[in-house]
């Protein structure tokens, strides 16, 4: 088990890390997701041991590694850019970590590793090839499995598959996915890219402002967002929020007093309990739960649709709600007109409440 | 859960196995490997840079103090048995006073500025042409440069040549035109032109150089977009070209405004400096006052004296230049 | 603004043959994505349409001028490059006048011109800042703003999105697509990345090797994609892909006995010619339904892994050698190792052919 105590770092005068607790469990696939800028780069050379931290202790197994030097830790680390030696061909490069004098291991078993990994992620018929001469999915194939033949405690991976195309992206995530699970390996991995996080982790954990925020698997901190940094960064596309002042019976969303929905007479109790004088609240719902409808019913409030977006299986309106932006997810064949007016619900059920100022949710559902 | 699943498990316990017992046998290894190197990147860094110390104090460090020592002193080589008396600030007080010495520093402010103004002019004008690739580029590129690869000295004389006044060939093809003989040479108005002519053959190449390789560090894209906007030839050059090359441009005058001041090798062949001391500039001065008359001392002084003008031009350059920087950074 | 023309457009380099004759008209007004893969000749394309690239053959017309041989300044398009090409010691304020400056308009149109846009892209706090200094998201916005300043007849974007960080990147895919259609400018867009291609496109123009694959809305690129490639390329994840022999009314799926009896006659008919001989399916993932318990025409699978995507997962399967996706909501409890019945809907089934790639029924 990898942990982290308090962990901070400065930089000048950004501090990058700041006060950070984490723990990997063994065999987790544990993924910082995080904004760019946000420290996840600077925890994981923390972790790798590249970078002293000012303040706080790392710890292996319960043993203080802070002050350890990189290869004694026996991490493998992969780089945002995959740093493959460009002079030697895939097969050196895949044999390096092994005939590092540290780690020296007899030269049939650097083979025998070298071409099980090759064929494990299917670059075999690249052996022969120098690196410079791979595309950039061949070449991120090469870095995974330079990290691969070293049986390292952890695999450090930063931004692993972010710079690929797309489409590659998609296939490597699968890839990293099955691997953890066949091999029974520890991961502990950074991005910002949200859907590829919550498709390979087994557990995310959300950094922001150096700090973590959240940790939950995927689906956790989807139903049960702690704040509104996690609700934005975590769902594609993010929760749509609106600022809205309490009333009697219902909740006016702000600047605009025709503007309204009905909540049960609880929540609204329960709302003012917490906001104590207060009556300024952030509203937040997912795409999948707003209910768009071409005719009015009971609490529809007018909307004006900007522009439909198709995400393949899926539609997804664009629409102004009395000037906040809300894109909702379109469930049948009706697609709405650039400009027309539709009619929108949020039912009660599916609302999160935050607080305006700290964005921490008032109360879990 | 079937079978092969329960075989990978155990395959992954295996796996642990081997790391814990690999990682217990590189901590023995560590601490041995500890005892054997003594030396620290660091301690490496400082040998490595230890002789090229030496070298710097003993070419520079030791002349340096030795110069600013005798500029104190009344001496010179030629009266090494004389020993040398100290005598305060008087010979700066002296080079200062002596209306000789202005009279060289206007000419060379004069010499300076016309000078560099020509050359950067110039430069930037040639290095504009050049950038379109044309077929010959490089063999016009390589002929241009080469006035930098000559020695100043022979350039110097076959220019004095060419300036002759009787069979020079300039004057010669100035008659072809129905033009008058010139004294390129002999007249002290003239001379300084002479000069400036032939500092200018020699030293384009250099400008040219410079700002042919900040014209091509400017990326190609701020041209398609300036092409998009629609921006003339000349509306790209004043709001493109110029100002993302001005960082190395400055460095290329102030590197030809520091070579103008202490340009010596090429007058002292071209005009010995003369007609009269016409074309004296403050280092020619300098020289003569060192070698021909060998007031060493005095000549100590003068050399400060010029080095700091030299240094707080410099520097009133490198400040523009870290302003132009931080105004690129600021928010 | 204008409609686009290109007729026949080649751009050779040499050898290589970046554009090799690509048909194409944008209509007034509307949102057209050239997508594929790198090197496709997709910005190729949009150069030429600029006029940075001067076409090997062919021509272009802006509504009915024939602009082919103009240079950039006589066509007035406007473009965002990839990597915005802000004049970086200009503040941007300086940067959106630039197009107007560089035309000599009057100050005081100059300043109206400005004021439009600063309101329309929001950047009124950013005008005195260094474009150099500003983070990617605020430089697209400028980049942008310049773009349109002079009201040009066409709008060209060239992976404008690329430099941006995922999360930030959805976000302004869905800002730019709003802005678009409120300004409603004409518009060609460049981009490797499907999703952008699906959100904001009227049209999308799938291309490959220089060539035009397929053109369509997105809608009707996804449902009946003309081959292999498009499927694939299309969707989050792509199509699935089994390959397969037709006997008896049924599919039968390569390296399973599972067979799916068909009903649509239009696939029954065509597949008759193709008795014994193997095609490939092509299946979506959101069009296989999967069950815990058996159902009537299940395919029965073993669970390999699954990839949350908040609302929904990826439940990955091994059908034959080859990875089998299916979508779902978070209904039905499943664990790596479970075994599920899985059904696919055969009206949203794609048949093409094994050679080729091309469809055969979509």
């Amino acid at each position: 088990m990898l942990e982290l105590r308090n962990i901070s770092k400065v930089f000048g005068d950004i501090v990058a890390v700041d006060g950070l607790n984490l723990e990997v469990q063994d065999g987790e696939f544990f993924v910082i997701l995080g904004p760019t800028g946000a420290g996840k780069t600077t925890t994981l050379r923390i972790v790798m041991g590249l970078e002293k931290p000012d303040a706080g202790e790392v710890y292996y197994d319960g043993q203080e590694i802070t002050h350890v030097a990189p290869p004694l830790r026996n991490f493998a680390f992969m780089f945002e850019s995959h740093n493959l030696y460009p002079v030697l061909n895939v097969y050196d490069n895949l044999a390096f970590p092994l005939r590092s004098p540290l780690f020296r291991v007899p030269e049939d078993e650097v083979r025998r590793r070298v071409e099980s990994v090759a064929k494990e992620l299917h670059i075999t018929h690249l052996l022969k090839r120098k690196v410079s001469h791979l595309s950039g999915g061949e070449q991120q194939r090469v870095a995974l499995g330079r990290a691969l033949v070293r049986k390292p405690r952890i695999y450090i991976l930063d931004e692993p598959i972010s710079s690929l195309d797309y489409k590659l992206r998609e296939e490597l995530q699968t890839e990293f996915k099955r691997i953890h699970e066949e091999y029974g390996i520890t991961i502990l991995s950074a991005t910002h890219d949200n859907i590829s996080a919550m498709a390979m982790a087994s557990r995310i954990g959300i950094m922001e402002h150096g700090r973590i925020i959240q940790v939950g698997s995927p689906r956790e901190v989807y139903i049960d967002p702690a704040n509104v940094s996690v609700a934005r960064i975590i769902g594609a596309p993010s929760m749509n929020f609106l600022e809205c002042n309490l009333g009697d019976d219902k909740l006016v969303i702000k600047d605009s007093h025709d503007f309204f929905f009905r909540v049960k007479l609880e929540t609204v109790r329960l709302l003012e309990e917490k906001l104590r004088g207060g009556d300024r609240i952030l509203v937040g719902i997912w795409p999948e739960n707003v209910l768009v409808s071409g005719s009015t019913g009971e609490a529809w409030m007018k909307a004006v649709v900007e522009n439909v977006e198709y995400h393949g299986a899926e539609k997804f309106v664009n629409l102004n709600l009395g000037g906040w932006p809300i894109k909702a997810l379109l469930t049948d064949d009706f697609v709405p007109k650039h400009g027309s007016e539709v009619f929108v619900s949020l039912p009660e059920e599916s609302l999160y409440f935050f607080y305006v100022d700290s964005g921490m949710r008032i109360y879990a559902n | 859960m079937n079978k092969d699943k329960v075989g990978k498990n155990t395959e992954a316990a295996n796996q642990k196995e081997d790391l814990v017992e690999k990682f217990t046998r590189v901590s023995d290894k560590f601490t041995t490997a500890k005892k054997t190197y003594g030396l620290s990147d660091r301690t490496f860094m400082f040998f490595f840079l230890l002789p090229s110390l030496f070298i710097l104090l003993f070419l520079v460090g030791y002349p340096f103090i030795t110069l600013i020592k005798s500029g104190f002193y009344n001496f010179s080589v030629l009266r090494a048995a004389t020993p040398p008396k100290f005598i305060g600030v008087e010979n700066f007080s002296f080079i200062l006073t002596d209306p000789f010495t202005w009279e060289r520093f206007i000419f060379t402010g004069k010499f300076v500025i016309l000078n560099v103004l020509v050359q950067f002019l110039l430069g930037i004008g040639i290095a504009y042409l050049l950038q379109k690739n044309f077929r010959g580029r490089s063999l016009v590129l390589t002929l241009i440069l080469m006035p930098m690869m000559l020695c100043p000295i022979v350039v110097g004389l076959f220019w004095k040549y060419m300036f002759n006044t009787e069979w020079g060939i300039v004057n010669y093809i100035l008659a072809l035109f129905g033009m008058g003989k010139v004294e390129w040479l002999a007249r002290e108005n003239v001379s300084v032109y002479s000069v400036i002519i032939v500092d200018t053959w020699m030293w384009t190449p250099f400008m040219i150089l410079l700002a042919l390789a900040a014209f091509t560090a400017i990326p190609k894209y701020l041209y398609e977009a300036a092409e998009i906007d629609r921006a003339s030839s000349w509306f790209k050059f004043r709001h493109i070209t110029l100002p993302l090359s001005a960082p190395v441009l400055i460095i290329a005058v102030l590197f030809r405004m520091i070579d103008s001041i202490k340009a010596f090798d090429l007058i002292y062949t071209l005009t010995g400096g003369g007609p009269g001391s016409a074309t004296q500039t403050l280092s020619f001065d300098l020289y003569k006052r060192a070698f021909q008359y060998f007031y060493t001392g005095e000549a100590s002084a003068y050399g400060v004296i010029l080095l700091l003008v030299i240094m707080s031009l410099s520097l009133i350059f490198i400040r523009y230049l870290n302003r132009l920087a931080a105004q690129n950074m600021r928010r | 603004m204008s409609r686009v023309k290109l007729e026949n457009l080649k751009k050779h380099y040499g050898n290589v043959k970046a554009v090799d004759g690509i048909d194409l008209q944008v209509e007034n007004g509307s949102f057209v994505v050239l997508l594929g893969p790198s090197g496709c000749g997709k910005t190729t394309t949009l150069r030429c349409i600029a006029g940075l690239e001067i076409p090997t053959e062919g021509k272009i017309y802006f509504d009915e001028r024939d602009v082919t041989g103009l240079s950039p300044s006589e066509r007035n398009v406007g473009m965002v490059f990839q990597f915005y090409a802000l004049y970086p010691h200009m503040s941007v304020l300086e940067n959106i006048t630039f197009p107007l400056r560089a035309c000599r308009v009057p100050p005081r149109k100059i300043e109206e011109k400005v004021k439009e846009v600063v309101q329309i892209f929001q950047l009124k706090n950013l005008l005195k800042y260094k474009a150099s200094i500003l983070p990617p998201g605020d430089q697209q916005r400028v980049a942008l703003a310049r773009a349109v300043v002079r009201e040009p007849n066409v709008l060209l974007l060239d992976e404008p999105l690329s430099a941006l960080d995922e999360k930030f990147r959805e976000e302004m895919r869905s800002e730019l697509g709003k802005l678009q259609k409120r300004i409603g400018i004409t518009t060609v867009y460049v981009t490797h990345d499907q999703r952008e291609a699906m959100a904001l496109g009227d049209v999308i123009v799938v291309m490959r090797d220089g060539l035009i694959l397929q053109t369509g809305s997105p809608q009707e690129l996804y449902e009946h994609p003309n081959s292999v490639f498009v499927g694939n390329f299309l969707g989050t994840p792509g199509m699935n892909f089994v390959e397969c022999v037709y006997e008896e009314n049924s599919l039968v799926l390569k390296g399973t006995d599972y067979r799916l009896k068909l009903h649509r006659p239009d696939l029954i008919d065509v597949l008759k010619d193709y008795q014994s001989r193997e095609f490939i399916m092509g299946i979506r993932p959101e069009y296989v339904h999967i069950d815990g318990e058996a159902v009537n025409g299940g395919l029965l699978l073993e669970v390999i892994a699954i990839e949350p995507a908040g609302r929904y997962r990826l439940v990955d399967f091994l059908v034959g050698e080859k990875i089998f996706r299916v979508r779902t909501d978070w209904g039905l409890s499943l664990v790596a190792g479970q075994k599920v019945w899985a059904r696919v809907r055969e009206d949203k089934v794609c048949i093409f052919d094994r050679d080729n790639g091309m469809a055969i029924v979509s």
